[in-house]
């Protein structure tokens, strides 16, 4: 694709997603891909943290943070919610330096553990410490909605309605989308990347580890967090059972199933699987099993997710064909 | 020819095994230096040690006069340590070129933000850098590789590679471990000159290698190990003659 048409492209799908509320008119409907841009949002900063190598089974428990951080502040502190949301995230992101600087040394399944163990203890910290503030296992319900933003002269926009929830998650989304491929496309990408093929000689050629590991995870954990900061005031009302360890497994699955290749990817595994999660509503908890098989047989036959279809199609087709060069890029796997 | 590296009573132990044993050992600037021993007689520990990926149990490090011990390896790669590894280790994802561009990241001025930032200077930068990487591939004879995936190459690709990285890294001292082990014959004298080279351009080099031959041939000294101590020290006949060398290599 030449720049032209990729810039159409992309100017196509930005008109469909904004005009989305005009044909969507169902509520249901539009509450659902309010949820998929949301955790679309939480799926584009693990994402970050799995092209680093690590994984992470705490994002719910960062997202808990950063809902809970952005109410109180509203709540208790008396703060804008325009205020509140930035400076929940951020306190998920210097949570998650606090906890990343002494644990990101850990490799492979041994700092997965440990994120498993941060999610949980996030999740008994907020419902059995400090009741009053943190409201125990009730959490905080009657969250008001966002401040109305007055545009002289232009608009007002009042929040509250789903069509204004989905313009602000539609907005959230879209900075947070363009600022991963901005890190991707930098130097900063590259380097990230490059931990994960051969960290020690990384270091071996100068290149601070740990500071790009702790960057990755603090931004991946502040997507979290801002999502958690929408999530509250959508919902009205969180409590510690919202950010559940299932929830975490979730977002691994978006990514894994959509593939880390590029920032498409997490979005792709976000859409696919709450969708399907909503056709097989009527199965209830066995959603997860649904989700987890689909990630076992992802992982299975395509490494790279679901980014790696065109090319093993392209493989196949060549097969066809009688040329058979492609299967060594496929067998390559990667999730680069 | 002043004193590059020297370490005092360096100590590593890995459980009750002395890998490295009160080592007093030191590199001088702008020689090659060669380091042999049989299998486990500490040598790669050694690099190890000075490259900071493990620390010592006892000991120092001095670095041009100045104490490194126990420093962050990316630290110490700054003050100009750079080391291969032995196991083809890449950026195996990356392009031949992309992998060579990498190993700039210690002469950069634009910071990770300019970066970002996308400004024209950084932007100037990178395509200094690209070219210069370039240049290094044509040098170790790799430039009509430099698209191919570094996982693509063959072995003795990876190699070549390995030290087309340590060269670009642009060290004080480059310390290769095992540059030819599993190399075919034809392609030995090549990377020898690439090393050769390589030290002609200022880097002292320490090298690891297991074939004798080359060893004897490139090096301007040799360092023999024997259960982490200094067995023999000297220019390459000497210690090819030396009778407690020849004893730990046949076994006797």
């Amino acid at each position: 694709m030449t720049t032209g048409s990729r810039t159409l492209c992309y100017l196509a799908i930005l008109a469909i997603l904004i005009s989305i509320p005009l044909w969507v008119t169902h509520q249901y409907y539009l509450h659902v891909l309010i949820i998929m841009l949301l955790y679309s949002i939480v799926a584009l900063g693990l994402r970050l943290i799995w092209r680093t190598g690590q994984v992470s089974l705490a994002q719910a428990g960062f997202m808990a943070i950063g809902a809970y951080a952005t109410s109180l502040m509203v709540k208790k502190l008396g703060f804008s919610f325009w205020l509140a949301l930035p400076l929940g995230g951020v306190t998920s992101a210097v949570i998650a330096i606090a906890i990343g600087i002494p644990t990101l040394k850990l490799r492979g399944s041994y700092f997965f553990l440990v994120t498993f163990a941060i999610g949980e203890a996030v999740r008994l910290f907020l419902s059995y410490v400090w009741r009053p503030f943190f409201g125990g296992p009730n959490g905080i319900d009657k969250i008001q909605p966002p401040d109305t933003i007055f545009i002289p002269g232009l608009a007002t926009l009042e929040f509250g309605s789903k069509i204004s929830y989905y313009y602000l998650v539609l907005v959230v989304f879209i900075i947070i989308f363009l600022l991963m491929r901005r890190i991707d496309t930098s130097r900063i990408g590259s380097t990230i990347l490059a931990l994960r093929d051969a960290e020690d000689l990384a270091e071996a050629v100068g290149i601070p580890t740990m500071r790009y590991r702790v960057f990755a995870f603090a931004t991946g954990c502040f997507c979290a967090g801002i999502a958690g900061g929408i999530y509250a005031p959508y919902h009205t009302q969180i409590s510690p059972v919202s950010f559940t360890m299932i929830q975490s497994t979730e977002f691994l699955a978006y990514v894994v199933v959509g593939g880390g290749g590029n920032a498409l990817g997490p979005v792709i595994g976000t859409v696919m699987l709450e969708f399907i999660g909503e056709v097989v509503r009527g199965v209830g908890e066995y959603e997860i099993v649904i989700s987890g098989f689909l990630m076992i047989l992802v992982m299975i036959f395509m490494p790279a997710g679901m980014l790696g279809l065109p090319k093993i199609i392209r493989s196949i087709k060549r097969r066809r064909s009688g040329i058979n060069e492609d299967d060594l890029e496929i067998s390559r796997g990667t999730t680069a | 020819m002043g004193q590059l590296l020297e370490t005092k009573n360096l100590t590593k132990k890995f459980g009750g095994v002395k890998a490295v044993d009160e080592l007093d050992f030191h590199i001088e600037e702008g020689e090659i230096l060669g380091i042999i021993g049989p299998n486990g007689s500490g040598k790669t520990t050694l690099f190890s040690l000075i490259a900071g990926f493990h620390k010592p149990n006892n000991g120092t490090i001095f670095f041009l006069g100045e104490d490194i011990t126990g420093l962050a390896p990316h630290k110490i790669s700054r003050k100009g340590i750079v080391r291969s590894f032995q196991l083809n280790l890449l950026f195996s994802n990356f392009t031949v070129l992309k992998n060579v561009e990498m190993a700039y990241h210690l002469q950069r001025k634009a910071g990770p933000i300019v970066t970002f930032m996308g400004t024209r200077r950084a932007r100037e930068e990178e395509n200094e850098l690209l070219e210069k990487a370039e240049k290094i591939l044509e040098l170790v004879g790799m430039n009509s590789r430099k698209d191919q995936f570094a996982m693509e190459l063959s072995y003795g690709w990876q190699k070549t590679l390995t030290i087309a990285i340590g060269i670009a890294a642009d060290a004080k001292l480059l310390m290769l471990d095992e540059p030819i082990t599993g190399i075919a014959p034809d392609r030995v004298d090549a990377i020898a000159e690439l090393i050769r080279i390589a030290n002609r351009k200022g880097t002292t080099i320490c090298l690891i290698e297991h074939n004798v031959a080359m060893i004897m041939d490139l090096c301007d000294r040799i360092v023999a190990l024997n259960f982490g101590q200094k067995m023999a020290d000297g220019v390459p006949e000497e210690v090819a003659h030396n009778e407690d060398v020849v004893q730990a290599y046949l076994g006797i």
